[in-house]
C-alpha cells in the first residue's frame, strides 16, 4: 500500500501557461504517483501495470494473483485516466484497478460504511436483534417494554454523557432479570468497564433465556478485545499496535474458542471469525494470520467487493506487517511478498541496496510453497533475475518463448512480457518480431497498451519512428504517440503527422503545435513560416472534448497575443524579419513578447526530459541550441547598433523577467541580482526618458 | 511593489526566522499540523494550536464509500478539524449523515473547528465542487466551519465565478504546497497570483521540506498562517 501524495496538477501548468509541455512532463517525484514511460517496473509508485511487479501495488499483484487463479478477468468496465494525470492505457492506479474487479455502483447503494469505528455502531444494530430476542423468550409484554426502554439507556450511555434514567426496578421473571443482567454488563462494555462488563457477561453464560446465555458468551470476546486494544489507542484516535495489551487479546482468542464450541452454528458465528483473526493480528501470530487468510483469498469470489475488500484487509494487515515471507505457506502470499522484496527502494523512494532485497538463497528455499505453481515459481524467480541479479539470459531460460497465444491470463502475460524485456536489455534482434507476437493475446485491460510501449521503444531506440506511425502501426495508444512526438519526433515525421489528414486531430494538433514550438526555439525561422500555412488544415479543437487529456493548443499560434506596449508585426511578419535577418532587433524583442504573452515563459522548466530507458529518450532531432528571451535581451543590450528605445526595452524586460517573485521566468541563465541592480539603474541613468525607464518601479 | 521591498528590508534586518522564513519546515515554528493517517503524532503535538486530522477517505467505489481511517480522538488542547479525503462528490444521504455523527463524537470528547473536505481529483469542474460544498454547508449545523483544501492551481486557474461562490460557502481554503515529501518549484510564482483567491487561506508546508516565504504572502489580509504537514519520522529528508 502508498500513501498517495499529492501530485503536480496539470491545473497548474496550465495556469502557468505550459499545458503545451503538460503531455509530456514526466518528472519523477519521489514517493509520488507519477508513472515512468518505461519497461521496467522497480519501485513503487501509484501507477501499476498490469504485469505482475515489483513496483506495483502490493494489493495489485494480489489482485491479479487472485484472479489468475479464478481465470477471471474485470466486471467492470475500466475507466481510463479518470483522475487526469496521463495514466493513459498503461497503467492505472488501485482505486481503478479495484473498481474493475467490483460490481459498477448503483444508485441505490448506500455509501456509508456499517461501522463508525466505534463500539457504539454495533449497538444501534442490534436493536431488532433485541426485540426478537424478548418477543421469543415469553417474558410478559410489560416486562419485555421496560427491558426495550432500558436498552435505551445503554444507547444513551454509550453516546453521550447525559444523566441516564433509572433502570427499570419491577422486572420480576427470572428471565426479565438474565435480560436487565444483560443490559447492565453490555453498558458497562460500551462504556469502557471492561472489567465490571467481564464480571456481568461470565455470570450470565449459563442463563435461563438462551438468547442472552449464547449472547453474553460472545460478548465476553468482545469485551477481552476492546480491552486489548484501549491502550493502543492514542489522544489523536491513532493506534500503535506495540502499546496492544496482548494477554487480554489472548484471552479474546480463548473466549471466541469457548464461544465457537458452545454454539459451533452460532448466531455471531461470521462475526466473530472476523474477531477471531482480529486477535492473530492483534498478537502478532503471522502464520496463523497468514493461514487463514490464504483460507479466505480461495474463499472469496473475485470480481466482489468482498474481494476487494480482503484484498486490501490482507495488505493492511500482512503483506505490510511482515519483513518477509518466512513461514507463510500460500504461494499467492508468498509470490506477492517477494515482489515487494525485489523493489530497489522503500516506501519512501530511499534506494535500497541488494543486499537487502531478496536473496536467491530465500527463493530457493521457498521452492516447496510453490510446488503446485511451477508458473508462478519461475515467474518470482524470473523477477529476481531481472530486477536482483540482472541476469537477462536466465530470464530467457526461466520463461520460454510463447508468445502467440490468443490470450493471457495475469501470470502468463507477465512471464512472457518479461521474457520480451530481457530480449530487450539484451537488444535481441528478435525483439520487435517477440512484442508484434505478443500483442495479438494481450486483450485483458492495459495489456495491450503496454506491448504497444515496448514495441515503440523499440522502434525509437532503432531509429525507425516511422514504423510508429505507419498506416498499419499498431502502436495506437494516443499517449504514446504523443510522447513520441513532442520529445523524439523530427521535423519531417512532425509535418507528416500535422499534414495527414486521415490521422487523430489531436494528434495533428501536437505535431504541429511541437513543430513550431521547436522551430521558434531554435530559430529555425524559415522552416516555421513555410509551416505556419500548415495551421488552416488541422481543425480546431471542437468544444466540449476532454478536459482531462492534457495535450497542446495551437491557439497561440493562431491567435496570439503580440503586444502589450511594444509595438510588433503579425506572428508570420516578424518571423519572415528573423529568416531574413536573425539578429533584427525589433523581431527578437517580439518574438519575447509573443512567448511571454502566449505562456511559453518557463516551459524548460515543467518540462522534465525522459530519461534513456523511458520513452523518448532517444531524441536527436532539433539538436540546435534552445534560444531564450533573456539572452535576446542581453544580446540587445550589448549590441552597439541597436537603437536607444529598443534598449531601453531591452533593459526593461530583463529586469521584469524577475518579478515578482525573484525568479527568472525568461528562460536562459539566472543572473544574480547585483546584475538586475545594474540593468535597473542603467536604465534610469542612461535613458531617463524613455516611457520603459518611467514604467519601471523596482527590481527583483 | 513597495511593500515587497519593504518586507525585503525587513527581512534582512531579522534574517527572516521563524516561520516562513527560509529554509528547511521545522515543525517546531509552527503551531498547526496535518495528521495523516498512519503518521503517529508526535509527543509534543499537544501543544499545537490547531490539528487536521485526517479521519477517514470516501473512495471512488460504491459501497462502503465511507472508511474510518482513526477512532474517536481525546486531545486535550489542540482545536481539532475532521478531514475527510474524498474521491467523489455524490454523497449519499447516509453518508452525510455518518461525517455529522463523527462531528458529533468528535465534539463530545474535543475543540472541534470543523470539516475540511479534501477532494482528490484533477482539477475539472470547480462549479459542481462549489455546488457540491453549498450543500454540504447547509447540512452541517453552523457551529463547525467548513475547510477544504486547495491545490495550488485554483487560484490561478479556476474559474472566477465558482471560486466567487466558494467565497460564500467554505471558510477558509489550505492550499497545499508539497507533492510527496517535497515541496514543489515554482510555488513562488504560484503565490503571485494567490491574492485572486477571494477568501481566507493556510499554506500547507510539507515537513522538512524547503520553504522561503514568498514576499507579500505574509502581509496579505487573507493569509491566515501555515499547517505544516507532518511525516513519519524516519522519513524526514
Amino acid at each position: 500500500m502508498l500513501r498517495k501524495t499529492r501530485r503536480m496538477s496539470k491545473g497548474l501548468l496550465a495556469g502557468l501557461g505550459l499545458v503545451a509541455y503538460a503531455g509530456s512532463a514526466q518528472a519523477c517525484a519521489d514517493g509520488g504517483c507519477e508513472m515512468s514511460w518505461s519497461l521496467r517496473n522497480p519501485h513503487l509508485s501509484c501507477a501499476g501495470r498490469a504485469v505482475l511487479s515489483p513496483g506495483n501495488d502490493s494489493r495489485m499483484n494480489l489482485l491479479f494473483l487472485m484472479a489468475d487463479r479464478a481465470g477471471k478477468g474485470p466486471v467492470s468496465t475500466p475507466e481510463t485516466d479518470l483522475s487526469g494525470y496521463g495514466y493513459g492505457k498503461a497503467f492505472f492506479e488501485w482505486s481503478v484497478l479495484r473498481a474493475a474487479f467490483t460490481p459498477a455502483p448503483t444508485n441505490a447503494d448506500d455509501q456509508s460504511s456499517s461501522t463508525d469505528a466505534s463500539r457504539c455502531d454495533s449497538l444501534a444494530g442490534g436493536a431488532n436483534a433485541f426485540k426478537f430476542a424478548l418477543a421469543a423468550s415469553g417474558i410478559a409484554a410489560d416486562e419485555q417494554q421496560q427491558l426495550v426502554n432500558a436498552r435505551g439507556r445503554v444507547q444513551l450511555a454509550c453516546t453521550s454523557g447525559q444523566t441516564l434514567p433509572d433502570w427499570p426496578g419491577s422486572i420480576a421473571s427470572a428471565k426479565g432479570q438474565a435480560f436487565l443482567a444483560y443490559l447492565k454488563a453490555a453498558e458497562q462494555f460500551y462504556t469502557g468497564d471492561w472489567d465490571g462488563s467481564r464480571t456481568g457477561f461470565s455470570a450470565l453464560r449459563d442463563a435461563k433465556a438462551p438468547w442472552v446465555a449464547e449472547t453474553a458468551t460472545y460478548m465476553l470476546a468482545r469485551v477481552d478485545l476492546n480491552a486489548a486494544i484501549a491502550p493502543a489507542l492514542g489522544d489523536y484516535g491513532s493506534f500503535e499496535r506495540d502499546d496492544v495489551d496482548k494477554a487480554a487479546a489472548t484471552r479474546a482468542a480463548n473466549a471466541l474458542k469457548a464461544y465457537f464450541t458452545a454454539y459451533p452454528r452460532g448466531a455471531y458465528a461470521a462475526s466473530a471469525r472476523g474477531l477471531l483473526r482480529r486477535t492473530l493480528w492483534l498478537t502478532g501470530n503471522t502464520q496463523l494470520l497468514a493461514r487463514e487468510y490464504a483460507r479466505m483469498l480461495t474463499a472469496a469470489p473475485v470480481g466482489t467487493e468482498a474481494a476487494a475488500s480482503l484484498v486490501e484487509e490482507i495488505d493492511n494487515k500482512l503483506l505490510t506487517q511482515v519483513e518477509g515471507a518466512e513461514g507463510i505457506e500460500d504461494p499467492l502470499l508468498v509470490a506477492t511478498l517477494d515482489l515487494m522484496a525485489m523493489r530497489n527502494a522503500d516506501y519512501e523512494g530511499d534506494e535500497r541496496d541488494k543486499s537487502s532485497m531478496l536473496s536467491a538463497a530465500v527463493l530457493t528455499a521457498q521452492q516447496p510453497v510453490f510446488a503446485s505453481r511451477p508458473d508462478l515459481a519461475t515467474l518470482i524467480s524470473a523477477n529476481h533475475a531481472y530486477y536482483v541479479t540482472g541476469d537477462m539470459k536466465r530470464v530467457l531460460s526461466l520463461v520460454p518463448d510463447d508468445a502467440r497465444q490468443a490470450s493471457y491470463s495475469p501470470v502468463a502475460f507477465s512471464r512472457q512480457y518479461l521474457r520480451g524485456m530481457a530480449l530487450a536489455a539484451l537488444k535481441d534482434r528478435n525483439e520487435a518480431g517477440f512484442w508484434l507476437e505478443l500483442i495479438g493475446g494481450a486483450k485483458l485491460p492495459w495489456q495491450r497498451a503496454l506491448v504497444e510501449l515496448a514495441l515503440a521503444m523499440n522502434y525509437e531506440r532503432d531509429g525507425k519512428l516511422g514504423l510508429v506511425f505507419a498506416k498499419d502501426s499498431p502502436i495506437r495508444d494516443e499517449t504514446i504517440r504523443s510522447i513520441l512526438l513532442t520529445e523524439s519526433a523530427g521535423a519531417a515525421l512532425l509535418r507528416q503527422q500535422a499534414a495527414d489528414a486521415a490521422v487523430d486531430r489531436a494528434e495533428r494538433e501536437t505535431a504541429l503545435f511541437t513543430l513550431l514550438d521547436k522551430q521558434l526555439h531554435r530559430g529555425l525561422y524559415s522552416a516555421f513560416v513555410s509551416d505556419l500555412a500548415l495551421l488552416a488544415s488541422v481543425p480546431r479543437n471542437p468544444a466540449g472534448e476532454s478536459e482531462y487529456v492534457a495535450q497542446p493548443s495551437l491557439d497561440p499560434f493562431r491567435e496570439p497575443r503580440l503586444s502589450d506596449g511594444y509595438p510588433c508585426a503579425t506572428l508570420a511578419a516578424n518571423a519572415r524579419a528573423l529568416a531574413a535577418n536573425p539578429r533584427d532587433v525589433k523581431a527578437r524583442l517580439c518574438l519575447g513578447d509573443f512567448w511571454r504573452l502566449n505562456g511559453f515563459d518557463r516551459a524548460e522548466e515543467w518540462h522534465t526530459a525522459p530519461k534513456a530507458d523511458e520513452l523518448g529518450g532517444h531524441a536527436k532531432a532539433f539538436a540546435e541550441p534552445v534560444l531564450s528571451r533573456s539572452q535576446f535581451y542581453a544580446d540587445i543590450i550589448a549590441d552597439p547598433a541597436a537603437a536607444a528605445s529598443d534598449k531601453a526595452y531591452a533593459l526593461y524586460r530583463s529586469v521584469m523577467c524577475y518579478a515578482p517573485s525573484g525568479i527568472n521566468d525568461c528562460g536562459g541563465t539566472e543572473v544574480a541580482q547585483s546584475q538586475r541592480r545594474a540593468w535597473y539603474n542603467q536604465l534610469k541613468r542612461t535613458y531617463p526618458q524613455s516611457p520603459w525607464a518611467q514604467k519601471l518601479k523596482a527590481y527583483w | 511593489m513597495r511593500k515587497w521591498l519593504a518586507q525585503a528590508a525587513a527581512c534582512l534586518l531579522l534574517a527572516c526566522g521563524g516561520p516562513g522564513g527560509s529554509g528547511r519546515v521545522d515543525p517546531a515554528q509552527y503551531d498547526s499540523f496535518f495528521l495523516w493517517a498512519g503518521v503517529a503524532p508526535p509527543a509534543w503535538l499537544g501543544r499545537a494550536k490547531s490539528v487536521y486530522l485526517l479521519a477517514g477517505e470516501v473512495r471512488a467505489n460504491g459501497r462502503d464509500g465511507f472508511v474510518t481511517l482513526r477512532a474517536a480522538p481525546e486531545a486535550a488542547k489542540p482545536a481539532l478539524w475532521l478531514v475527510v479525503r474524498s474521491n467523489r462528490l455524490d454523497w449519499s444521504p447516509a453518508l452525510h449523515a455518518q461525517i455529522l455523527r463523527q462531528l458529533d463524537r468528535w465534539s463530545a470528547a474535543n475543540r472541534v473547528e470543523g470539516l475540511q473536505v479534501d477532494f482528490d481529483a484533477a482539477t475539472r469542474g470547480l462549479d459542481q465542487y462549489s455546488a457540491f460544498l453549498a450543500d454540504l454547508r447547509k447540512r452541517l449545523p453552523a457551529r463547525y466551519k467548513l475547510s477544504i483544501t486547495g491545490l495550488m492551481d485554483w487560484s490561478a486557474n479556476g474559474d472566477p465565478a465558482a471560486l466567487a461562490g466558494l467565497a460564500g460557502t467554505v471558510d477558509e481554503v489550505v492550499v497545499q504546497t508539497y507533492q510527496g515529501r517535497t515541496t514543489i518549484p515554482g510555488y513562488e510564482a504560484y503565490f503571485a497570483k494567490l491574492q485572486r483567491l477571494p477568501l481566507p487561506y493556510r499554506v500547507a508546508l510539507v515537513e522538512g521540506g524547503d520553504w522561503k516565504a514568498p514576499p507579500g504572502l505574509e502581509s496579505d489580509p487573507e493569509f491566515r498562517g501555515y499547517v505544516v504537514f507532518l511525516l513519519k519520522p524516519e522519513t524526514n529528508p
